[in-house]
């Protein structure tokens, strides 16, 4: 498939561009832009990678990702040519063996790929962290998880019924990013957490569920707040319940009042990831014979034939992944995954590896 | 298909609804000869007797698939 192509570059070529695009199966159904070579070769130069190199293979169809084909895709959904580093740093991370993009790619689960910017990209590219964050109105969210879907259809081959078997999918599935509120945050940003230096610009991608609020204006403590979440993140139709053993990790976003709150109490990231280890969870006896039951591992420490054990929802405290974002209200979100299936972080690099502290060493 | 490379050989069970889109993987993966045995849909929480049923109609295929003789 050649993206790359000539257009008539008037409102009316667009239009059309549009139209046929639609007709050859290169959309995700809303409108994109044409990518013309002025304007893909533009791109190209907010990155130092030659154009022809292979960032990977994206199953199912095996198609090639060269920086060039993301470019194009990243024109054709509206993205600046700025955003270009962190799509390539997040389809590398989409690339690696334990994100399962194959499985991603193909499952009847509703999964979508949410892309978290980390570091200094977040401001220099306005990568919305705060209110409505994982809603609409900023361009670098919108267009920049519009992208990497639209990687996914043109490159890989995804085709809702044909190489897709999600029954329902996401809005998600459209365009899912956002940016962690560092600033807001009381604790050590997520990517430092995962050993990149505080000011280093990364990516992280996790395959995940639409967003689930978790609204509790009432409890007074820590351990009762944090209650209304773990019963959000362990619901009997969860997949994660069911799957806590098999590379399973689940999201909780808070706000930075809700993360203020807990450090008020003198409750750090980790006493949060503990909490919720521990009390998301539901008895043996009500997930017997139900949900996704003896399908896959549960995690080591339950004994499965106690109607009385606890089942948990991930194997160790840390695979609860804690991030802060949102407007500074009181409110949490859950985002779970399906399991089988474990996020990977990257920072941005120069094409010898070296992590950079700014998109802009990366322009030409 | 990893398991065919490496020499051992299978049988893919799917149901008539993934039929297509099956099929559809393999080709794109290089892999249109991988032996599928297609039983129909569905098998999800359906009683055992069913399931067995529908699995002794297939079991030349599985037979085939395993030994190569179709």
């Amino acid at each position: 498939m050649n993206l790359d192509v000539e257009v008539d570059d008037s409102v009316e070529g667009a239009i059309a561009y549009f139209e046929s695009a639609y007709e050859k199966g290169w959309t995700d159904g809303l409108p994109v832009f044409p990518p013309t070579k002025e304007r893909v070769a533009e791109m190209l130069r907010h990155t130092d990678r030659d154009p022809d190199d292979v960032v990977g293979k994206i199953p199912p169809r095996n198609g090639v990702a060269t920086v060039r084909k993301i470019a194009i895709n990243a024109v054709m959904t509206g993205c600046r040519p700025e955003y270009l580093p962190v799509l390539i740093a997040a389809i590398e991370c989409m690339l690696e063996p334990k994100y399962n993009l194959y499985g991603r790619q193909t499952t009847t689960h509703p999964g979508a790929h949410l892309l978290i910017v980390h570091g200094p990209a977040r401001t220099e590219l306005d990568v919305n962290c705060k209110f409505n964050v994982l809603g609409h109105g900023w361009r670098a969210n919108a267009t920049m998880g519009r992208a990497l879907r639209l990687m996914m259809i043109n490159i890989g081959g995804n085709k809702p019924g044909v190489t897709d078997m999600a029954t329902h999918g996401h809005p998600g599935r459209y365009s899912y990013c956002i940016g962690e509120d560092e600033e807001g945050s009381p604790w050590t940003p997520f990517h430092v957490d995962r050993g990149f230096a505080k000011d280093v610009c990364a990516v992280t991608v996790v395959c995940a569920e639409a967003p689930h609020n978790i609204n509790d204006q009432v409890s007074k403590t820590p351990e009762r707040y944090l209650g209304s979440a773990a019963s959000a993140m362990a619901h009997l139709g969860a997949n994660g319940i069911y799957r806590g053993g098999l590379q399973s990790e689940q999201i909780l976003v808070v706000t930075s009042e809700s993360a203020n709150w807990f450090q008020s109490f003198g409750w750090g990231k980790a006493d949060v990831q503990k909490y919720i280890f521990e009390n998301a969870r539901q008895p043996v006896r009500e997930l017997r014979d139900r949900g996704g039951w003896n399908t896959a591992p549960l995690p080591s420490y339950v004994n499965k034939e106690d109607d009385d054990a606890m089942v948990g929802i991930v194997e160790r405290p840390e695979d609860i992944l804690v991030l802060v974002a949102g407007g500074h209200l009181r409110h949490m979100n859950a985002i779970l995954t399906s399991a089988y299936n474990l996020s990977v972080t990257r920072a941005l690099t120069r094409k010898d590896g070296t992590p950079v502290r700014s998109v802009k060493e990366l322009f030409r | 298909m990893i398991f065919e490379e490496r020499g051992i050989p299978t049988a893919t069970f799917i149901t008539h609804s993934f039929e297509t889109y099956a099929r559809g993987l393999c080709r794109m993966q290089g892999w249109e000869a991988l032996p599928l045995v297609v039983i129909p849909h569905p098998i999800a929480a359906r009683p055992q007797d069913e399931l067995r049923a529908k699995v002794r109609k297939v079991s030349d295929a599985v037979i085939a698939a395993l030994t190569g003789h179709a």
